[in-house]
């Protein structure tokens, strides 16, 4: 398919581009969900790095606004859109999220199609984020956090004491453990 | 999960499974409180065993034990490309 062929080649740049200044991002969201449950259908792929270090922030915006479209283009925000070949990529630092080198040392390293390989947040990080993330936006993060959490275990793929420390780190320990008593 | 009002202020206690006790937590003021509606979604939830088997079946990679990453990218194209449908037809 030629869409396909299309994604690939603006995910390889847009991987590319992002670890080159952020080497310490991971995929989130929706497509980085779908590697953990069922897949949904989902419009863009969501990056997350540290936007808090300005200086790399400000280097990275001159350097992609000059080969794509990216917007905003002044610093301070916790989100920013990339466009490549008509396909979007956000570059996000979530409130409230606590992005720790013990984090990023658990991503996961996986093939994706012609591209070497492509990180993403492991499986109780990422619930833990949608946990952080349904405070603001509600049931539908939550019912993600919830996704991850059955599939994984499933999967023989989940620690529950490590999922449980990181939430109450980022204060969601409750919704943690009513999600899983709920199993 | 059991919630106690104190003065104008909500708490729930819960089984915390790591520590092996109940453990109290506070959620804020008690009108109209949003993180109690969350936690009584969340008690809520299921995941059907009937999905959950045939995800397992068919729709994980057994080599990686992830989703097979033909059916992640195909959830990307698929949405991307409604949304570029309905944009295209929009601006028509």
């Amino acid at each position: 398919m030629a869409t396909e062929y299309r994604f690939y080649s603006a995910l390889r740049l847009a991987v590319r581009l992002v670890k080159k200044w952020f080497p310490e991002y991971a995929l989130i969201g929706r497509f980085a969900r779908n590697f953990y449950a069922p897949p949904e259908t989902t419009l863009d792929v969501d990056f997350l790095v540290n936007l808090d270090n300005y200086e790399r922030l400000a280097e990275f915006l001159e350097y992609a606004s000059a080969r794509f479209q990216v917007s905003p283009m002044d610093i301070g925000h916790w989100q920013y859109k990339l466009y490549i070949k008509s396909f979007r990529f956000d570059l996000v630092k979530p409130k409230g999220y606590n992005y720790d080198p013990e984090v990023i040392a658990r991503r996961r390293h996986v093939k994706l199609g012609p591209i070497s390989e492509v990180a993403i947040l492991s499986p109780e990080d990422l619930a833990v984020l949608y946990l952080v993330s349904s405070l603001d936006r509600g049931l539908k993060d939550l019912i993600k956090a919830k996704d991850i959490v059955a599939y994984s275990k499933a999967r023989g793929d989940f620690n529950e004491e490590y999922f449980l420390r990181k939430s109450e780190e980022n204060k969601v320990k409750h919704l943690a453990l009513t999600l899983l008593s709920s199993n | 999960m059991k919630f106690q009002r104190v003065n104008d202020y909500l708490y729930v206690t819960l089984w915390d499974k790591q520590y092996k006790r109940p453990r109290r937590f506070y959620l804020g003021k008690s009108t109209n409180n949003k993180l109690a509606e969350l936690l009584n979604a969340a008690e809520q939830l299921r995941v059907d065993p009937e999905e959950i088997r045939d995800y397992l079946e068919r729709q994980m990679d057994p080599a990686t034990r992830l989703t097979r990453t033909d059916l992640v990218v195909l959830a990307l194209v698929l949405g991307a490309w409604a949304w570029q449908q309905s944009t295209d037809s929009t601006a028509r």
